[in-house]
Formats: C-alpha cells, structure tokens, sequence
C-alpha cells in the first residue's frame, strides 16, 4: 500500500486516526500505586512533626493544619476570653465554631482556668471549649513565646475585647473564610494581630465593606503567600490608607487582587515606598483605574519590575 | 459533569487541608488512572510512568495549600505530572517499547491484531515531538478538551486543535496500514 503523504490528507484521514486512537484502550496502573502514594505521604508527614507544614520563603514555618475546621486566631480570641474572663463569650462566637465532637486531652481542663462569670463557666462545659484545647494547632500556638506574649499584650487584648472585632469574627463571611487554613497563616502573623491592636482598624472592620474585603479568598491568598505584604500592612503608611474609604474600593478591585498573584508585584507592594506612596491621592486614583491595574498585571510591568529588583542592591 | 468533579475535587482538597489526609486518597483514586497513561504516553516506559505518577501525586499534596481553588485539581496536578515526565525524558537516551504483558486484557483470539495495532499506535505516538505527543494523550488517552488541554498548557485552543491536527497528520502516515483494517 503506498503510504500516504502529508499534503493528501483532509478530514476523513483526520477521523480514521482520532479513531484509531481512542480505540487504544488505558493501561491499568500498578495496583499498588494508590497505597504506595498514600504511604510516601504518611512516611513524609512523619517526618514533618505528624502536620503538613509549608516553608515559606523566609523560612518561616506555617501552620496550615486547621482541626475541624477552627482557626488558630479564633481559638486565641476565645482562649483569650477564657482566661481573662471579659468579654463574656457570645453566641456568635460560639456560632463561628459549629456543632462539634467532644475531644478529650489532658494539657488543658476547664478546672485549669479561672471562671469568673457564669456565662463564662457554661463556655468553658461546651464543646467548643473541649475541642479548642484539644486541637494540637491550638496547643502548639499557646505554647508560642510569640504568641504568648501577644496574649500578654494589653493592646492585642484590647483588641480582642473589642466589639467591633468580635462582631468581625462572628460575621457570616469571617467565620466562612476562618475555616481556610490560608486565613489562619494570615492571622497567626504577628504583623497582622498588631495591626489589629491598632484602634482605628478596630473601627476600619466594623464596616461590612472592610470585612467583605480582607474575608475575600484573593485577599486572603495574597496575604498568606507573601510575608512581606503582610509586613506592609502592619505599616503605619498601610493603616493610615486603609482609614481612606477610597483605598477600600480599590482593595476590593478583583482586577487589582488578581494582578498581586503576580510575586514581582508583591515584592513591589511590600517595599516601603509603595506604602509611602500610597498617601498619594493620585496613585490611589490610579489604582482605581482598570486600565492601570490591567497595565500593572502585564508581561512588560513585570519584567521591568524584576530588572528594577535584580537591579538593586541586595 | 465537570462542575460536579470540581466540586468534589475542591471538596477533597479542603478536607486535606483540614489535616485529613484521607482525603486526598479520593482524589489519587480519581486521577491515577488517566495520569498514568498520560505519563506512559509521554514516557513510553511503563515504570518510569508509574514512578512519574506517584511523584506527582506526592509532591501535589506537600503543596496542596498552593493550590489555586480557582482552577481544577486536575489541571493543577497535570501540570506536576508533565513536569515529572519532562525531567524524567531529559535523563531516556531512547524509549523501550512496552511488553506486551501490559496491555492487558486481550483474548487469545483477537489479541494479535489487536496487540499488533496497538503496539503500532504506541509506537507512532512515542514518534511525534513531545508537544504534538503532549495532546495526542491528553485529547485521546485522557479524554480532555481542547479548552481543558489548552488551560493546562497554557496555550490558546486554537493552537491545541492546530498541534492535534499536525499531530494526526504525522500519524496518518506512519499507521496508513491500519487504515483498512479499521
């Protein structure tokens, strides 16, 4: 049979090979290959302290492990509550954490803390309360110095004391996207508890606006994928733009979120001069522009941003 | 049916994340099959498929928080496999031909065509450049769409249907013999 040439074919040559092809059945995998997968990761995960960590670029260990769902954040602000025994917890709180199986551990007892109200005292008998000492995240965070020390910290207490940041955490949208574990890097950060601290975030989150903002997944993503950025927002240059209605509009561009996935727009967003530069009404304007922020997000910004990067001394 | 899939995947993923390992178990149940031939066409060596397989599954769940919710699982994960074969290509001097053994399933009767014909496709396919084999396997061993193969590879549709049709092309010739036979 003479064979046939390339320029000889049309559709039907097109159609008698695609058909040839899918006659081709699959090949079974090893049947092992499922178990030997599931053993390489349990081998691999006993070797990294029984979690699944992540080593962030600095070399900073987050946790990511989230049991049943609770945030580290939301068992320091309730644990916080424990033990100080102010505010009373409210439903909300309680809400924020959902049914849950009773957990028995031995570090921790109802008995080891301090009651000093009944409200309090019914907390402690909950399920919540048992499954919060009980989780090993929770466990490891209290035994933190850092995090310790910030519990010690009259301002992150204050904060904590806050209603407008209870009423925060036990907003629908908060409590959703407190059940991600990315959201739980983002609020293990020192650099985010204080800017917490600060008052005039307090009264930034009592709007829905705000919290719908910094509850977005995109948020949440580009703040849990880059510890610079989180630095950036503890900056006083960052607070003092997010006291602007203006920057929250532009915090809440999709166009803008999507264009900081891009890592040499972190690194630039982290910089101080960006933070700087941010009390500039003008490039809050331009920030605001799709155009810009479109602009922002192209192959050319980027690369001109590395070459300014790699330019710099190190 | 893919929303469906990307739910459950999304929701596997989740769970995973949650600390149950478990769960990603369903996804590796899902995907082994299709990744596996993806890589055997890509690779050509049946355990050189498998080892590239595992690795990717592996190194999918160690990055796991990573993973962008906004894409599939799978075309994530693919993306892990084609880098795990391409390593894996740059260390082959030449493909081996896979045993009959693995083809599976054949009766007696039929199996000599059949083996015939199919060792002849693998054979072709394991001919074509890496990129016009890349969519040959994705397209017809693991059954995606042009819009799938194109989010996976980053490359326009136009351009995979463009790749599948040179692709097809090359091969018409070199398995002219089966025409007839079909």
């Amino acid at each position: 049979m003479k064979p046939i040439e390339l320029g000889e074919m049309g559709s039907e040559d097109q159609r008698w090979v695609a058909d040839l092809l899918d006659q081709v059945r699959p090949i079974d995998p090893p049947a092992e290959l499922t178990s030997r997968v599931m053993a390489q990761i349990a081998e691999h995960e006993d070797e990294e302290d029984s979690s699944p960590f992540k080593r962030t670029a600095g070399g900073q260990r987050m946790v990511k492990k989230v049991v049943g769902g609770i945030a580290v954040a939301a068992a320091m602000l309730l644990i916080t509550f424990a033990v100080t025994g102010y505010p009373p917890i409210g439903k909300g709180a309680e809400g924020a954490i959902g049914a849950a199986k009773r957990y028995h551990a031995d570090q921790i007892t109802a008995q080891d803390v301090k009651t000093q109200d009944a409200e309090l005292q019914a907390f402690l008998q909950t399920d919540t309360f048992q499954k919060l000492i009980a989780d090993k995240t929770v466990r490891n965070a209290l035994k933190n110095k850092e995090v310790r020390q910030a519990l010690a910290d009259p301002a992150v207490r204050a904060a904590l004391a806050s209603p407008s940041v209870q009423e925060a955490f036990a907003s629908g949208a908060v409590q959703e996207a407190m059940s991600a574990s990315s959201v739980v890097q983002v609020l293990s950060a020192s650099q985010i508890q204080s800017v917490l601290a600060n008052p005039s975030i307090q009264s930034v989150l009592a709007s829905q606006g705000a919290r719908a903002v910094f509850s977005s997944p995109q948020m949440v993503a580009v703040l849990a994928s880059q510890p610079a950025l989180q630095s950036a927002v503890a900056s006083q240059a960052f607070q003092a733009a997010l006291a602007s209605p203006a920057f929250m509009a532009v915090l809440s561009n999709q166009g803008l979120l999507a264009a900081m996935n891009n890592q040499v727009l972190q690194v630039a967003f982290a910089t101080p001069q960006f933070a700087a530069a941010l009390a500039n009404p003008q490039l809050m304007s331009a920030l605001s522009n799709a155009s810009f922020v479109n602009a922002l997000s192209s192959s050319a910004m980027t690369q001109a941003l590395q070459s300014q990067s790699q330019a710099a001394p190190q | 049916m893919y929303l469906d899939q990307d739910e459950a995947d999304l929701a596997a993923v989740r769970r995973c994340l949650d600390g149950e390992r478990a769960a990603f178990e369903e996804l590796v149940l899902r995907y082994h099959r299709p990744l596996f031939n993806v890589a055997l066409r890509l690779l050509g060596r049946y355990d050189e498929a498998s080892d590239a397989t595992q690795n990717a599954f592996v190194k999918a769940y160690r990055h796991l928080d990573t993973f962008d919710t906004t894409q599939r699982f799978f075309s994530w994960i693919y993306r892990i496999l084609r880098n795990e074969c391409l390593n894996a290509l740059r260390g082959q001097r030449t493909w081996e031909p896979l045993s009959d053994g693995v083809l599976g399933g054949a009766r007696p009767i039929d199996a000599i065509e059949d083996v015939e014909r199919q060792r002849a496709v693998r054979r072709a396919v394991m001919s074509l450049d890496i990129d016009y084999r890349e969519v040959i396997a994705l397209r017809h061993f693991a059954g995606m769409s042009y819009e799938d193969i194109a989010t996976m590879l980053g490359i326009p549709a136009k351009t995979v249907k463009s790749r599948l049709y040179t692709a097809r092309q090359r091969l018409a010739v070199s398995l002219s013999a089966w025409n007839v036979r079909l």
